[in-house]
């Protein structure tokens, strides 16, 4: 049993295993077109997902790794290089597998929490 | 030009990064902190902008906890305990390679430098380093496993104003070379023009008195260790005036190295040093160690000369890379 000071703290990482699942499939579903990480996470905030500098770019790189994700540097204005991030076309398949696996989770959750406990 | 708290964090983030991923990784969070300092209208060569660049750093959170994002979950040394166990590592390694650098001086006073010894002296040198690596990580995989190094939490209180500067291995000390230079300038003129001045004081009724040491063997080779001298001050020079370190530089550094491990060890070997058998003998230990440790500054520079130039972050070495 935590302790009310030890709450918040529990309550946190909760909240971040909640989340950890959904944000490769936010952020693949923002890549259809080139995109750098600092002008994703301005995208991902403005429709509700804000996620922290500290998860975005180690998880572009993870998803990068994992093949579902393609980058390359480019030097676009003021001679500033950014890597921009695309999705894969392997990245591709797995949206379309998790967006079905995530609307058929969210529904059943649904069910779950609006039906209460028994 | 003073490093920026900007280029701090950068640098501290790359301490905890495995070398691999290290340059690239801290090239896109430059990027990404230009962004967002140009957003908020930061300029991290403003002083007065730099309460919110150290607030967008907070954002980013402490270097060490945005690095460990970046190792995969699965490791041997956490990213926590992983700069203490480098650094353990590192001094076990050069302890190691200095009691076998000993081991080889003493080896070549006794002049018994056959293939077969110098075979059976390497491979016991790359196994003592093997079992050094191995011991090190199985004490810090057991630290961990015990949970006596735990990673560490998060602290609100972190201000990055108080990140450490950036040390620039090429950056010279000007102090220490112009030290460098009048010490060098003084062995010239002492060993050159009043050898007689090196030796053992005693006091009399008509004062003073110094009985030279020096051994007549040994001042039939000041002309060698005066060539190294003038060496030694020509590239002293250089180095103060150029105030880094470049690659040619070093090149010359290296080469005086080897040139007076080269000298030394024929003194050691040729000539009496000091005219009082016991203190000669001192001298000359003094002198192997004094070797067995260039034989190491030596190597280390070597080192560096191969790996050439380290990633940096200029703008120009960016171009570089998307360009390849």
């Amino acid at each position: 049993m935590v302790t009310k000071e030890e709450y918040p703290t529990l309550l946190e990482g909760l909240i971040g295993e909640l989340r950890r699942g959904a944000l490769g499939l936010a952020v693949l579903s923002q890549l259809g077109q080139p995109e750098y990480g600092y002008s994703l996470k301005q995208q991902l905030a403005a429709r509700g997902m804000d996620i922290p500098e500290g998860t975005l770019y180690p998880l572009l790189r993870r998803l990068e790794a994992q093949g579902l994700l393609e980058s390359e540097w480019r030097v676009v204005d003021e001679a500033r290089p950014r890597r921009y991030y695309r999705i894969s076309p392997q990245g591709r398949q797995a949206l379309g597998d998790l967006t079905h696996e995530w609307q058929a989770l969210s529904q059943a959750l649904g069910g779950l929490l609006t039906g209460g406990t028994k | 030009m003073t490093d920026t708290l900007i280029d701090r964090y950068i640098h501290e983030v790359g301490v905890h990064l495995p070398a691999k991923t290290r340059a690239d990784v801290q090239l896109e969070l430059r990027s990404t902190l230009h962004d967002a300092m140009a957003e908020r209208g930061l300029d991290p060569g403003q002083p007065e902008d730099a309460d919110g660049i150290a607030a967008l750093l907070g954002e980013f959170g402490e270097p060490e906890h945005f690095a460990a994002r970046y190792h995969p979950e699965r490791y041997l040394i956490s990213p926590a305990a992983f700069p203490a166990f480098r650094l353990s590592y590192g001094i076990a390694a050069v302890v190691v390679t200095i009691v076998h650098l000993i081991g080889l001086v003493l080896q070549i006073n006794r002049g018994g430098l056959s293939l077969e010894w110098w075979g059976s002296f390497m491979a016991n040198y790359v196994d003592n380093m093997l079992l050094n690596f191995g011991v090190v990580a199985f004490v810090f995989y057991l630290l961990e496993g015990f949970k006596v190094i735990k990673p560490s939490k998060a602290d609100p209180a972190w201000d990055p104003r108080k990140l450490p500067a950036i040390k620039d291995p090429d950056r010279v000390n000007r102090t220490e070379e112009l030290v460098g230079i009048i010490f060098t300038i003084a062995a010239l003129l002492v060993f050159n023009f009043a050898p007689h001045w090196i030796g053992i004081i005693s006091w009399d009724d008509g004062g003073a008195r110094v009985f030279p040491v020096l051994a007549e063997s040994f001042l039939a080779y000041v002309p060698w260790l005066t060539a190294l001298w003038l060496g030694e001050l020509a590239l002293k020079a250089l180095v103060y005036r150029a105030r880094r370190w470049s690659r040619v530089l070093r090149l010359g550094e290296f080469v005086l190295q080897i040139a007076s491990i080269f000298v030394l060890y024929t003194i050691i070997q040729n000539a009496e040093i000091v005219n009082i058998a016991v203190v000669d003998n001192l001298v000359k230990f003094g002198l192997s160690v004094a070797v067995a440790i260039m034989v190491l500054e030596a190597a280390k520079q070597l080192f560096v000369l191969l790996r050439g130039e380290q990633p940096a972050l200029s703008l120009e070495r960016i171009i570089e890379r998307i360009g390849k």
